[in-house]
């Protein structure tokens, strides 16, 4: 709830132009990590799980950019490999959230009284778990494997979505024009269709670019602890942790994985904020 | 003006280079001492910027030129610290919007009390006690305890008197007043400006009163500055700018101005087509009852399930001929728009039936509601607000046509072509979406939508009020034109007297939810019988003013009004 | 019920937060019924699972006597009002791995992670609520910017990478701090600093954009207007205005401070909830799970009752008196 609640823009707010060149940066590594997705294979330099002990936790330098790991794998190749799981597992968490909390935060906005009033209670019982332990709770039910993983950090947002798509259901329906078409004889079906969901669908899906953000911290954390993939698979979450054992020695090994999930963070979180402030309910 | 002015304005400019915007480009401005002068102007001709730049608050991105003299001083040349100083001890502001201009958190003694402390005027429990006798002076019975209160447990006029009290606690000898009562009922605004009045008229206090409302300058200023898309156009006495400015902008700000003895406004100056009139006229032949509200009563359910219900309408009976306007006074709070509600079935009355053609709109359902929207229309206050941001006007226009099945996806084109064309609404601005359409275009085209169905009643809620003087003029004649045209029944809501004796033939006065007086507009307006319309008729702006100079607005003004 | 005057706040006050506790017990009710779920939500036959090796020989008397203990034999009506009976008694159950009660189990985890969770809670106002009242006064542009994007990187951080990081740099480098282990206050520092960065990076984005909207309000203008300096407006008109959103966001953060201590509590090897928490799953200790549930809805349940009273002082609108005319 937090980052997300925190990152939300206020109704408020006034409007602030981002700078073009944080713009363009942040496309520009996106774009990057896209492309590691599609095509591991073309950009990495090395094959990911190539061992070579007599190249075991060289640092970064020539050869390997950011070094190697303990069994002489080039930390880079594995970094790019790794990014397929991260970023899917956040994708699809985040699809999950937004599909779900978007069709919960609808109806409680658009039905008053009882439905309203029963949906808010579920949210506010899922709201009263942190996320990262309701996903916990997730997994210690599911399972651990990618797809359990991704579902697990889903489930564990759909509560905010839900609150914060409520909030924008709320603030368009509100508004004189959505009155305005009422007397124009427009039924409720095309209120919903032709001024509510055009409306909120801006925000909501800006809402879900930052939620992607929240949702790859969350599932590379649960990486980190274990409960993500299983081995010989290996996310940023997971390299992070496997550098651990060597944390004295091979600062690089735990480091560069971390970099990798807060540039692609920051880089979601401030296209989100732009598009916030573009597509706000007005 | 012999003598040198307390406030000197010469070549001031006001520029924002990052968004590339120059809001003032030459103002001049002379205050002698002891005065009132009026600020006057069309919304977005620069007045707001203007008080911000002699107070020295702008943003910080502002880029200023010019000079600005104040008893001698040059505050152009001034530095943040010493201009601070000057700030509330002797250059006053009351602000334009009182609901947001008191800190909701603080009690209204302690910010009253403020200029004096930050002042070092008095100490702390000096400065409350002399909060409380200016909250008395402005007029606020039972001071102590309002001292005790926060801004939102205070009725807008009292808020706004609070405000007054506020900017006059350390005696400044200037006071900046912008559009101090545009967000205040008539009573009220009457009751703060006399207060206002009071305090600069012999005291020797400038009163620099930035309005748009021409009415309420004439009666309380002695000189006038006329600005237009950031420049001053016009300045002198207020009684010459009155009958004989010479500016276009002045004459048809002044033609514009709501003047209580200005008769109801007649259909023709559009010209319409005279077979389409004539089409028409065989229904206006003998006027019949078109809505008929019967003793209704609305009661809202109580916030809290212990507190007693709030009735917002309570027994009011009201008919609206065919041809024929109602027009609906009262101050906000008096069921106006509960009012409106009931006449368009967005809420139901809990007493009381609502007529519509003699069938009761309690029993309508599916085709019957259908049939019902088509003919009952509705025109909001603020017209950005009515309209989907999202949506293009022409798609807007075209929303009842389609929703009500009228016809046929090939003919839609065309009736909205036909409304665009009654409202005077050109065809290039229908791909346009609101934000890219100036006001007075977004009204048009909500009159549009709702004249696409030939509706044959139409129900105004403050049609015009959130538009310029100039614009709102076109909007209320168009409204008359097409009344003609269709041989509608209008129930036209307002607190612009002004606005409603031009447009209605009778009228219905409104109070906490009861009728206080109803009759033909003309009479009950001129010779109000209720104390309560004899107040509401003498705190409206205008009614001293000097008849208007014969020209008519749409003759001056260019279709869609001025825009900076 | 008495009808308050206007004026009586505190009648109001006390009104509304009965009406809040009121709202509160479905909520209690359905934290509790998550808890009690975990159980029965497992696929498969949870006793197998807990006892299970993964196809190994599981000795049938203890698989009956879990089944019992667990009140599994019994129908799910039954078992769900024994659960909450024994809750409402304290009774959480016993821990499978160790035997030990899990209110126990609770009590003593709960210790070192409330003087994490408290110092980092302290950290991170401190920092955001510094930083973000900084980059109002200050007139250095430069700083005005940094300012008003750090809070963003700090929330973007992974928890795990600056708690790796913290430990490369002052433990391995500098040996400032024990790496591992204790739960002295000096080992306390580094956790502590963990959790409190997001949380100072939300507070000071909340709190900075909210002190950028309040700028333009119009209230502020007329404090300024009556001359008031640029500390004064802040100090005095715009902190408590903006300070609505920054206490609900702090409330709701207390709940992810436990949620990120998982993570600082398994790198910094230090006991309390998180580890508890992480233990239980790897060995699927469904009672500590459920347990532990319990415990932290209802904390988090008390928490936002903690700050509606808080709002009640903070922004007299929420005890409105003029809704009773």
């Amino acid at each position: 709830m937090t980052l997300l609640a925190a990152l939300q823009r206020r109704p408020d707010a006034p409007r602030r132009r981002m700078p073009p060149a944080t713009l363009i940066g942040s496309g520009l590594v996106l774009l990057t990590v896209l492309a590691c997705v599609v095509m591991p294979d073309l950009l990495a330099p090395h094959p990911p799980d190539a061992v070579a002990p007599d190249a075991a936790l060289l640092p970064p330098g020539h050869g390997h950019l950011l070094g190697t790991d303990e069994l002489g794998r080039d930390l880079l190749s594995r970094i790019i490999h790794g990014s397929r799981l991260s970023v899917l597992v956040g994708a699809a968490a985040t699809l999950l959230a937004l599909v779900a909390g978007t069709l919960v935060g609808l109806v409680a906005g658009l039905f008053d009284g009882a439905v309203d009033a029963v949906l808010m209670r579920f949210v506010d019982i899922m709201l009263a778990f942190p996320a990262l332990l309701l996903a916990l709770g997730a997994i210690a039910v599911l399972g651990s494997s990618p797809t359990r993983l991704a579902i697990a950090v889903g489930v564990s947002n759909i509560a905010t979505f839900a609150r914060l798509v409520r909030g924008d259901v709320l603030r368009v329906r509100t508004r004189p024009y959505v009155m305005a078409a009422t007397v124009s004889g427009v039924r409720p079906a095309g209120l919903l269709l032709r001024h509510v969901l055009p409306n909120i669908g801006g925000p909501a899906l800006s809402l879900a670019v930052l939620g992607f953000g929240v949702a790859m911290l969350e599932s590379s954390s649960l990486s980190f602890l274990g409960f993500g993939p299983r081995p010989p698979a290996a996310d940023w979450g997971m390299l992070a942790a496997a550098g651990r054992a060597n944390l004295a020695e091979a600062w690089w090994l735990s480091t560069f994985p971390g970099v990798a999930v807060a540039i692609t963070v920051l880089a979601t979180t401030a296209l989100g904020r732009a598009a916030q402030d573009r597509l706000a309910v007005q | 003006m012999t003598a040198e002015p307390l406030l000197r304005i010469r070549g001031l400019t006001v520029s924002y280079p990052a968004a590339g915007a120059e809001i003032l480009t030459s103002v001049d401005l002379d205050a002698p001492a002891g005065t009132t002068v009026a600020v006057l102007g069309p919304s977005g001709s620069g007045k707001s910027t203007l008080v911000a730049a002699i107070t020295g608050l702008l943003p910080p991105e502002a880029r200023t030129g010019g000079e600005i003299w104040f008893d001698g001083l040059a505050l152009h040349r001034m530095d943040e610290a010493t201009r601070r100083r000057l700030r509330g001890r002797r250059i006053g502001t009351i602000p334009q919007d009182p609901a947001v201009a008191l800190n909701p958190v603080l009690p209204i003694g302690v910010q009253v009390a403020e200029a004096l402390l930050i002042h070092g005027l008095a100490g702390r429990a000096e400065a409350g006690r002399r909060a409380i006798g200016l909250l008395r002076s402005a007029g606020l019975p039972d001071p102590e305890s309002v001292a005790a209160r926060y801004p939102h447990e205070l009725s807008g006029g009292m808020r706004q008197r609070a405000l007054a009290a506020a900017a006059l606690a350390a005696e400044p000898e200037l006071i900046l007043a912008d559009e101090p009562t545009s967000a205040v009922d008539v009573v009220a605004q009457a009751g703060v400006l006399d207060d206002l009045a009071a305090v600069t008229t012999g005291t020797g206090r400038t009163l620099i009163l930035v309005t748009h409302d021409v009415g309420l300058a004439i009666e309380r200023a002695e000189w006038g500055v006329v600005m237009a898309a950031g420049r001053t156009v016009e300045a002198g006495p207020i009684r010459r700018l009155a009958s004989a400015g010479e500016h276009p902008v002045t004459r048809s700000l002044m033609a514009a101005a709501p003047h209580l003895r200005t008769a109801r406004l007649r259909p023709g100056s559009a010209a319409l087509p005279p077979a389409r009139a004539q089409g028409r006229q065989e229904k206006r032949g003998r006027p019949a009852e078109l809505l008929r509200l019967d003793r209704v009563s609305r009661i809202y359910p109580p916030a809290h399930r212990a507190d007693e219900p709030v009735p917002a309408l309570d027994g009011v009976s009201a008919v609206v001929h065919r041809g024929e306007t109602l027009g609906v006074v009262g101050e906000s709070g008096a069921g106006k728009s509960t009012l409106a509600a009931l006449a368009l079935r967005l809420t139901t009355p809990t007493a009381g039936r609502v007529l519509f053609d003699g069938a009761d709109l309690a029993g309508l359902r599916g085709a019957g509601m259908r049939a019902f929207r088509r003919r009952a229309q509705l025109v909001f206050q603020d017209p950005y607000a009515a309209l989907d941001p999202q949506m293009r006007a022409g798609d807007a226009i075209a929303e009842p046509v389609r929703a009500l099945r009228l016809t046929g996806r090939s003919e839609r084109a065309a009736r909205v072509r036909e409304a665009a064309d009654l409202v005077h609404l050109p065809v290039t601005l229908l791909r346009r979406r609101p934000r890219e359409l100036s006001g007075g275009e977004c009204q048009r085209v909500v009159l549009a939508r709702a004249f696409v169905v030939r509706p044959d009643l139409l129900i105004c809620d403050e049609p015009a009020s959130a538009l310029d003087a100039a614009v709102q003029a076109q909007i209320l004649q168009l409204i008359v034109d097409v009344q003609a045209e269709l041989g509608l029944g209008c129930l036209f809501i307002s607190h612009d007297l002004g606005a409603v004796r031009q447009v209605a033939d009778r009228v219905l006065v409104l109070r906490h939810g009861r009728t206080v007086e109803e009759g033909p507009a003309a009479e009950t307006l001129e010779k109000p019988s209720h104390p309560y319309t004899v107040a509401l008729v003498a705190a409206a702006p205008g009614r001293r003013n000097p008849p208007p100079p014969a020209v008519s607005p749409a003759a001056t003004v260019p279709p869609g009004g001025i825009h900076p | 019920m008495r009808r308050p005057r206007p004026g009586d706040r505190s009648g109001i006050r006390w009104r509304m937060l009965r009406r809040r506790l009121y709202a509160a017990v479905p909520v209690l009710l359905g934290v509790v019924t998550v808890a009690f779920g975990i159980v029965h939500l497992i696929p498969g036959d949870p006793v197998q699972i807990m006892l299970g090796t993964g196809g190994a020989f599981v000795d049938p008397e203890r698989e009956a006597a879990l089944r019992q203990e667990l009140r599994l034999d019994r129908p799910l009506p039954d078992q769900y009002l024994a659960f909450l009976a024994a809750l409402f008694r304290g009774d959480l159950g016993q821990s499978l791995q160790t035997g030990e009660p899990v209110t126990a189990l609770i009590a003593e985890a709960a210790g070192p992670s409330l003087a994490l969770a408290g110092t980092a809670l302290l950290l991170g106002l401190l920092l955001g609520a510094g930083g973000a009242v900084l980059g109002q006064l200050t007139g250095s542009r430069v700083l005005r910017a940094v300012l008003s994007r750090l809070p963003v990187l700090a929330m973007s951080l992974p928890a795990y990478w600056v708690a790796t990081l913290l430990l490369q740099i002052f433990s391995f480098h500098l040996g400032l701090v024990p790496a591992l282990g204790s739960t002295g206050p000096r080992a306390t520092i580094l956790p502590a600093v963990t959790l409190a960065l997001p949380l100072a990076g939300v507070i000071a984005h909340v709190l900075g954009s909210g002190l950028r909207t309040a700028e333009r309000e119009s209230y502020v203008l007329m404090a300024r207007a009556k001359g008031a300096t640029r500390t004064r407006v802040l100090l005095r008109h715009m902190l408590r205005n903006t300070a609505v959103p920054v206490v609900t966001l702090t409330g709701t953060t207390v709940g992810s401070l436990l949620g990120g201590a998982v993570v600082a509590e398994t790198i910094f090897g230090r006991p309390g909830l998180g580890r508890l928490i992480v233990n239980a799953l790897q060995h699927h200790d469904y009672p500590v799970l459920q347990g532990i549930a319990a415990f932290l809805g209802v904390t988090m349940i008390l928490i936002s009752l903690l700050v509606d009273v808080l709002y009640t002082y903070l922004d007299p609108r929420v005890v409105s008196t003029a809704v009773w005319r």
